[in-house]
Parts: structure tokens; sequence; C-alpha cells
């Protein structure tokens, strides 16, 4: 567990030489443009939430609240935003857990069909996924899984897995080895060796990865509207989708369900971000 | 550990798989006999175009119908627009189609194709409904199926209307645009590109091609789209006519047009920076919400060369649809002649702003009241209009029309003249055309 | 040198199971759930197929893919276009997602919330960001409009023009692509041990010195691995070009799965697009290979 105290971000050490003037130049000014960039179409979706329909500046003004109570309330999405949540959870403890077994696999072993397997887990995103849409919904189908969220959450986590295993493997690689056959030496079997000693050391890898599966549930459109055929069971991208309609598009509604899609991933993210720089967990960096 | 998380893991996946498994049975009630009112029967409906206007309006009316029919639950499936032709097209290959479904005219004759739907003539007409709807949309529902019958029952369809905003051409002192030549001189006059306003709001991009058939024919005066097996698009009256209309782009239309779908076109007519655009009745409740009642004015397409005497391409029907696959077509047809009747199909329309297609409907006292509407109802019905049949009923239709979207966006940067353009497309149509009658005959 | 440790550990013969069982479910899911779509996709492709009209439906053998090579242009400009917009996107996000984890490895005030911001674009749906980019790049609604408010006359309409067009696409998506770089980018990082900057200070090395010859050589393996994802994902990025430019205007932002989609999804030419899927698909796999092979060819060389 000392490992992870002496392992802190880089760039800690030339904190104190630093001038104003160069970090200015080398943090502050990129980034403001980077927040800038990045927040410049937010800006256009919190319009488009915050003003009254018919509204024209390009300011939130006249103010209102409508538009969210109209998602919430009139377009079901409490119940969207709930199986939302059910089914990225679920497919981001699956693809997690599994791309453990399957990185430890790869990064630790050398096994005969290794290379074959790491092709195999990218040839499954070598296809767009309309084009499988149908036989995905025969196998669903024969499974009795049609109008399921437990078919998204299979289908998510088909489809994240592949890439979050070879993330995984990538960060695996990373940690010597000889810190795990130190602890198989103080006795610890290959299991515990790997709870104690690399488990710790992933978080920043499970943080990142887990991320990754947890947004692409999240935001799966195709599966959702395909494999579900009730209003109770649709997730928010389908909400989303439905307030573009063929003869009115409601964008007032969209940013403000877009809102509420968005702002509790964020949140969340938020509040793990931490885990993906080490250091700061053991209370190594000051700033 | 493998073994052990493994089997967790499984045990989870079962776990969920168990708890979905008792949800995913939707569709409950009795297997094939009739339902009772502490066991109603359990239909699903499909909403091809679901969003803030059309859900709540759906969840009314069903929640009328099961006042109605205690024996009956309608289960209401809302379905984004842009990917409802993707969902039903899996639904019908993945065989798990909902009992009633909106099906509009352009994919009648896919799915009916496929086997999806029942052909409801025989029910239609015995029913009240019998003689209740009009002939223009029974017409145009059989001439979308690839074999002539009857497959949806027409709740509305969408005759092209050119909306027009009355308060800048009163302003300039111009015409109504009732003629093709009053139109092109009232885009030229309201142009001015340099207060960022232009003539004309054009749709260059996604469904583009479909609103170029009523420009062509309606500017042309061409009374049928097949002569002798070959079609009349690449007829010299429609090339020019279309040339006429691509040579507007960037002069009395604004450079982005080239890619607007719908939803840009209406943003930009009702974000005022367009005096005209051509449209459906759909979109008649968007332009009240931007400039209030009364202000854009919505005519049928300009006429060729006299006012009032029209060549209308006929109208895509919309209604709802029987899935064979459906185990209890009674109480579906019971809905589907519910959503078609006289009291629903009027709410229906007076709301979206469409054009009922129960005739009776099309008597109610606010028909006359939307001025726009009641001027599309005279045309369509006026002796002197010719309507048009289009090949809706090929199965290819659709899908040339899609492809035939990116060739327009060519002509319009010049790439191509409408010569070039319209030969393209009308070839794609005779193929299609020779095929379907060495399947089905003339 | 990590797995050749464990090569002659006695620990392994004893367990050769160990590797096969930790893939099993993974194997196990894309057995069922993936192979079986697959292999219909290369069944179709040997048909002419299409949904709508089911009396047309007969094999073709390899028709599809002699008019695919030989008769089809448009397959061969959706393959160039592809291959622009992969090498656009991946390059510029890989580029700002580098620039953006350094500067979020840096200790500074209100750091989480920066990086909380950052992260945001990526945590939208598809359908919002689309519509959003689409609002700004709409004259009526966008950048042109709020200058014209502001009083300087502007008719910016990015979409209306073939290089516009492709541009403002790939904008849009390296807003959305720059965190899934920078949070793997950053993430890795970690591991990289901190006595190597305390040896390069020590030397006198300085920021730029350090990142070349640290940091970059550090995270070499993770840049191959995430530009190859990121790659493979953005050859089959559809629905955000789908939506902006609808592949237009004339075609000039249709990538090939665009292309497949606008062929096998109008339900109309499914067999057609079921030989241009196979087609992505061997690209796809060539280029893996031969991406691997040179990242293993890279990585001998930095160690020799």
């Amino acid at each position: 567990m000392t490992i992870t105290t002496r392992r802190r971000t880089p760039s800690d050490f030339s904190l104190g030489r630093e001038s104003t003037a160069s970090r200015a130049v080398s943090l502050w000014i990129p980034l403001g443009l980077f927040l800038t960039f990045t927040l410049l179409p937010f800006y256009w979706m919190i319009v488009y939430a915050f003003r009254e329909e018919g509204g024209t500046l390009p300011l939130p003004f006249p103010f209102t609240f409508e538009h969210l109570e109209t998602v919430w309330n009139d377009l079901n999405f409490s119940t969207y935003f709930a199986n939302s949540t059910l089914v990225a959870v679920s497919t981001l403890v699956f693809t997690v857990v599994l791309s453990l077994l399957a990185g430890y696999a790869m990064s630790r072993y050398d096994f005969k069909g290794k290379a074959p397997f790491m092709l195999v887990l990218l040839a499954t995103q070598f296809i767009p996924g309309a084009m499988l849409l149908i036989p995905l919904f025969i196998i669903f189908r024969q499974f009795e899984l049609i109008d399921s969220l437990v078919a998204l959450v299979i289908a998510d986590t088909v489809f994240q897995l592949p890439l979050c295993a070879i993330l995984m493997a990538n960060f695996m690689r990373n940690i010597p080895i000889e810190l795990e056959e130190a602890a198989w030496i103080d006795g610890c079997g290959r299991v515990r060796g790997f709870l104690a000693v690399v488990l710790p050391l992933l978080r920043p890898a499970i943080v990142a990865v887990g991320s990754f599966a947890f947004i692409g549930a999240w935001n799966n459109f195709l599966f959702a509207l395909m494999f579900i055929n009730s209003n109770d069971r649709f997730t928010l991208p389908v909400g989303l989708n439905s307030t573009i309609g063929e003869y009115s598009a409601d964008y007032g509604a969209l940013a403000a369900g877009g809102i509420v899609a968005a702002i509790p991933v964020v949140i969340v993210f938020a509040i793990v971000q931490r885990f993906l720089v080490q250091g700061v967990s053991a209370g190594a960096v000051k700033g | 550990m493998t073994k052990r998380t493994l089997l967790r893991s499984m045990t989870a996946i079962a776990a969920v798989g168990l708890l979905g498994g008792v949800t995913a049975c939707s569709s409950g009630g009795g297997g094939g006999t009739g339902g009772t009112e502490e066991n109603p029967v359990t239909i699903t409906f499909w909403d091809n175009n679901a969003g803030p206007d059309r859900t709540p309006l759906y969840e009314e009316l069903i929640a009328q119908f099961e006042d109605e029919n205690p024996t009956i639950n309608v289960e209401y499936v809302g379905i984004p627009a842009a990917d409802a032709p993707q969902k039903y097209e899996t639904a019908v290959a993945g065989g798990s189609t909902p009992d009633v479904g909106i099906v509009v005219g352009w994919m009648v004759s896919s799915l009916a194709a496929q086997g999806a739907l029942e052909p409801i003539e025989e029910r239609l007409t015995g029913s009240d409904l019998d003689g209740k709807i009009a002939d223009d949309s029974l017409t145009a529902a059989k001439g979308a199926a690839f074999d002539g019958e009857l497959y949806i029952v027409p709740m509305t369809s969408t005759p092209d209307t050119l909306w027009y905003r009355s308060d800048l051409f009163e302003a300039a002192g111009l015409d109504a645009p009732e003629t093709w030549d009053q139109f092109y001189d009232a885009a030229e006059a309201l142009t001015d590109p340099a207060a960022g306003m232009f003539g004309f709001a054009m749709r260059g991009g996604a469904g583009s091609t479909n609103q170029l058939l009523p420009v062509a024919y309606s500017c042309s005066g061409i009374d049928s789209f097949f002569e002798g097996g070959e079609t009349t698009l690449n007829d010299p009256a429609n090339v020019e006519c279309i040339q006429r209309f691509a040579d507007m782009y960037n002069v009395s239309t604004a450079q982005a047009d080239v890619g607007y779908g719908y939803q840009e076109m209406v943003t930009a007519f009702d974000g005022g920076s367009a005096a005209m655009m051509q449209h459906n009745l759909g979109s008649s409740q968007n332009h009240i919400d931007a400039f209030g009642e009364g202000v854009v004015v919505g005519l049928p397409m300009p006429a060729g060369e006299t006012a009032g005497e029209r060549t209308i391409i006929a109208p895509t029907p919309e209604g709802p649809a029987l899935f064979s696959e459906s185990e209890h077509p009674e109480e579906a047809w019971a809905f589907v002649e519910f959503l078609t009747s006289h009291s629903a199909n009027s709410t229906w329309n007076e709301r979206t702003g469409q054009l009922p297609a129960n005739t009776d409907a099309r008597e109610d006292a606010w028909v006359s009241e939307n001025d726009a509407l009641a001027t599309q109802i005279e045309a369509i019905s006026d002796p002197s209009s010719t309507i048009v049949p289009t090949g809706l009923y090929l199965p290819d239709w659709n899908g040339i029309l899609g492809e035939m979207a990116a060739p327009f966006q060519s002509l319009l940067l010049k790439e191509i003249t409408a010569q070039q353009f319209m030969d393209e497309w009308a070839e794609k149509i005779n193929t299609a055309e020779a095929e379907y009658r060495e399947q089905f005959g003339d | 040198m990590t797995t050749q440790a464990l090569a002659v550990s006695p620990r392994r013969r004893r367990r050769l199971a160990g590797p096969y069982l930790l893939i099993a479910p993974a194997v196990v899911l894309i057995a069922a759930f993936i192979a079986y779509p697959v292999g219909t996709v290369v069944y179709y492709s040997f048909f002419q197929y299409s949904a709508s009209k089911p009396w047309a439906t007969r094999f073709i053998g390899l028709e599809n893919y002699r008019v695919m090579l030989f008769e089809d242009p448009k397959f061969w400009e959706t393959l160039g276009i592809t291959a622009a917009w992969v090498v656009a996107e991946v390059s510029l996000q890989l580029v700002f997602g580098l620039a953006l984890a350094l500067i979020l490895n840096r200790a500074f005030r209100g750091r989480g919330l920066a990086r909380a911001l950052m992260f945001a674009p990526w945590a939208i749906s598809g359908v919002l960001a689309t519509q959003i980019w689409l609002l700004i790049y709409n004259p009526s609604t966008g950048i042109a409009d709020v200058l014209t408010q502001l009083g300087a006359q502007s008719q910016f309409a990015p979409l209306a023009s073939a290089a516009g067009a492709f541009w403002g696409a790939v904008l849009a998506e390296v807003w959305r692509g720059i965190p899934f770089f920078a949070i793997l980018i950053l993430a890795d990082m970690q591991s990289i041990p901190r006595e190597m900057y305390e040896a390069a200070d020590v030397d006198g090395a300085n920021r730029f010195q350090q990142f070349a010859f640290i940091t970059l050589p550090y995270l070499r393996d993770a840049i191959i691995i995430t530009t190859l994802l990121r790659a493979v994902w953005e050859f089959n990025n559809v629905d955000l070009i789908y939506t902006l430019t609808g592949g237009g205007p004339a075609g000039a932002t249709t990538t090939l799965p665009l292309y497949v989609v606008e062929e096998a999804v109008g339900s109309r030419n499914f067999g057609y697009g079921s030989a241009l899927t196979i087609a992505g698909f061997l690209i796809l796999l060539v280029f893996s290979i031969l991406y691997l092979q040179f990242g293993r060819a890279s990585r001998r060389e930095a160690k020799a």
C-alpha cells in the first residue's frame, strides 16, 4: 500500500520554480481556450432550455422553467431517467468486471490465441451497429428479451466490452509484475495479490474505462429504440429523439431534456475524477 | 477467483434476467378471446411521430377510447419520427410487431409486401365508417400499396402548401403567389441579402426530392406521372420548371439552404429570414407561434399559367394500419375505427392542423376557420383541378427519392443541369416500374 | 519484460486454463451476440436482397462485390472521404486530447471543476450534440445570427459548401471526442514513475524535454492503442454526420458507413449494403493488423 503514496503526478515537481508569467502561458491561457471551445455549444443549449418559446435573443431571456417541467412531467423523462440509470450502471459493472478478467489474461499471460483474441475484440467494432440490428433482434427474441431492459444491458455490454478490455489490458501492462510477485512471496495467492496490489493501482483505469462503458450505455439510442417496445421501458436518448418530430422540432424540450440527461453524469464524474490521478487520493498534492 | 467472480456475475445476470423476464411480458390479457372489464385485452399502438405535440394528443384519445371500450386497454408506444421507418422494418423482420401502428403512405408498400399488414377494405365496408372516408384519401391510400389493396385507413393526407408572409407581401405591394410567375417575382422582390432577408426558404437537404414533384407538376401542368410505362418526370416542361426553381438557389434563397432539412427550413422561415416556404399543413402551428394568427398564409402550390387551374400531386396519406400478427385483430380494428371516426379524426386534425380524411370531420366548423386548410380542401375538390397520382406503390419509390437527394444538391450547386438531374431520376423510376410490371403485370 | 517473467513462473504451468477462463465470459458474449449477426451480413452480401421486394430476393454470388469494385465510383469516393474523416478526427482529437491531459494533470485551483467541465461534451447524448451544432451552424439561429444581432451582418453558413460541411462535421466530432483521449491519456500518465521526473529535474531538463523524453515514450503504447480504437470507432461513426450534413452537400461528406446506411437501412438494397459493410470490415481488419505490427516494431526499436 505504500506504493500509492510513492507515485505522484509528474508535474508536481517543477511547481515551486514556476513564474506567474510562464504559468499563464503554459496553463491558464490554453486552459481558457479549451474551456471556451468546450462550453460554447453548452451556451446554446442553455439558451434554448431556458428561453421562452418564440424568443430570438441569444440569451436565456425571457427566462422560463417551462421546458424542464414539460420534459420531466409530460414527456415521461422521470421514467426514462430511471431506466437509463439502471441500464448504464449495470453495463458499467459488467463491463468493468469482465474487462478486468480479460485484461488480466491479456496482460499477464502468454497463451495460444492471444493475438487472434485481441483481433476478435477489435473486429466487433468493424461493423456499423445498424447492420446488426435485425439479427440481434432475432437473438433477443429467442431469449424472450425483447422489450426487456436486460436486452439493453447485454447489448451495451457486448459492444462496450471489447474496447474496455483492450484498454484495461493496456493499463495493466504498466503495472510492474514485480509488485504482484512481491505479494505472492508474502504468501498472498494470485487473487489476493491482485486485489491487494494491482486493483488499487488500477483506480485511474477503472474510472476511465468505467466512464467509457457508462457513457456508451447512457447515450445508446439505437438499441433502446429497437429492442424496447413499450413507453415505460424506453431510455433517455429515445425521449430526447422524440422531441424532434416530423412536423415540429421542440428545441426547448430537447435542450432541457439534454440538461436533465447530462447534469447527473457530469456531477458523478466530477466526484470520481479525482481517482483519475492517484496521487491526490493519497494526499500527496497540495493545490 | 475467476470461477467465483464468473459465478457471481452469472448469478447477477440471471437475477437481472429474472427481473426482466417478469416485466417483459407486456401484451397481457387472454389469448385470442375478448376481454372483460376486470381483465381487459391489451393492444399495443405505435405512434410513428412521437413528441411534445402528438404524444399528449394520442394519450387523450386513448383515454377516451378506453372509457368507451372498458374491455380494451391500449398501450401507447411513441417512436421518434426520424427512426420510425427503421423501427417498423426491424420489428417486421424480427417478427415482433404491434397490433396497430400509424403508417405513412410511402411505407405502406414495403410493409405490405412483407406481409406485415392486413388488408382492411372488407372491414371498412362492413363498418359504420363505410362512405365516411373521403374518396381522395382512400384512392391515395390504395395507390400507396404494391398490390392496390387498402392497408391503412387514412386519418389525413398532406398536400404541399406554399406558406408566405402576408405582412411582407402587403408592405411590398405584391400579389399573393397564386401562379409560379408571381412566386418568382415575389421571391426576387423580397430578397435583401444585406438585411438577411430572402424571398424563399428552400429545402435542399433531407427530404428535398419529395417536395420537387409538386413543384414540377404544378408548374408544368402535366397531368399524369406515367405515360405508356415511362415516367413524365423528364418531360421538357418539367425539366424547365425544375431548372427555374433550382436557379433561384443562392439568388432568392440563402446559401445555407442547400443543406436544409425540414427543421432548418422552418427555423429559417419562422425566424423571419425568408418570405416564403414550401411544406405541408403540418407546420401551421409553428407559424402561428412565431408570428401570431393571420400573418402567415398557406396556399396550394402555385398554378402554372392561370390562377385557380391547378395540377396537384396526390397528397401522401397517413393513418393506422392493422398488423397481421396481431392476436387481437377485433380489438385492434375497433381502435383503428375509433381513430378515424368523426370525433377522434376531427380532434386529431384540429390539433395538428392537418387535413381530415373523415368527410364528417371536414364539415366541422374549425375547418372553415382554418384558412390554409379550407383553401386546400377547396383546391382538392375543385373540378378544374387535376390530381396526379405518383408511383408511391413502387417498393423502390422512397429509396429512389433518397438517392436523388445528393444529385439535387449537385443541381443547386450547378454541378449538373436540371436535364441531367431529371433524366437520372426518370431512369431510376422507369427501371423500378419495369421491374414492378414484370412482377405484377400492368 | 513482464510477460517473460511470468512465462518461466511455475505457477503458469499449473494454471494453464487460467487465461482461458478469464477471457471466457468475453468470448461467450461475443460468440453469442456478435458472431451470428456478423455471419448474416456476410450471408446477405451474396444476395440481391431488399426487404420491401421479397419476390426479387435471389442468390447472386459475388455480383455485389463485382459491382462495388468495378462499377460503383461512389464506393471509391466514399472510401476516400472516410479516410480523410478518420485521419482528421483521430489526429485532431489526439493532439488536443493530449494537450488537455497535460493541462489537467497539473495542480491548480479548480482542477476538479475543470476536469468535470471538459468531460461534459462526452456525456451529452448524440442527438443533442448534433442538434446543438446544427443550431450553431444555422445562419438564423447560430453564430451568424449572434453576429447579426450584435450589428455585424453575417450569413456564415458552413454547411452549405463541401469543404465547410466536412470541417464543420469534423469540428463537432472533435468537440465530442477530445474527452475520450484526454481521460485515457490522463489515466495512463499516472503510471509514469515519479523518479523519472526527479532525475530529469536533477539533470536540468526543461518541461518540454521532460515531455518529449519521458512522458511521450511512456505513453506510446497507450497512444498506439487509443488511436487505433478511435480510428476504428470513427470509421463507423455515422450518426453525427448523418444528422448534421446528411452526407451532403452533393455527397461531399458521405463516408462509406453512411453509404451503407443509405443503401441498407432505406431497406432498398440490403444485399449490396452488406457487401459494402464487408468491404469496410476487411479494410479495418487489414489496417488493424498492420497498425499493430507497426506498433510492435516501433516498440522493439525503442527498446533496442
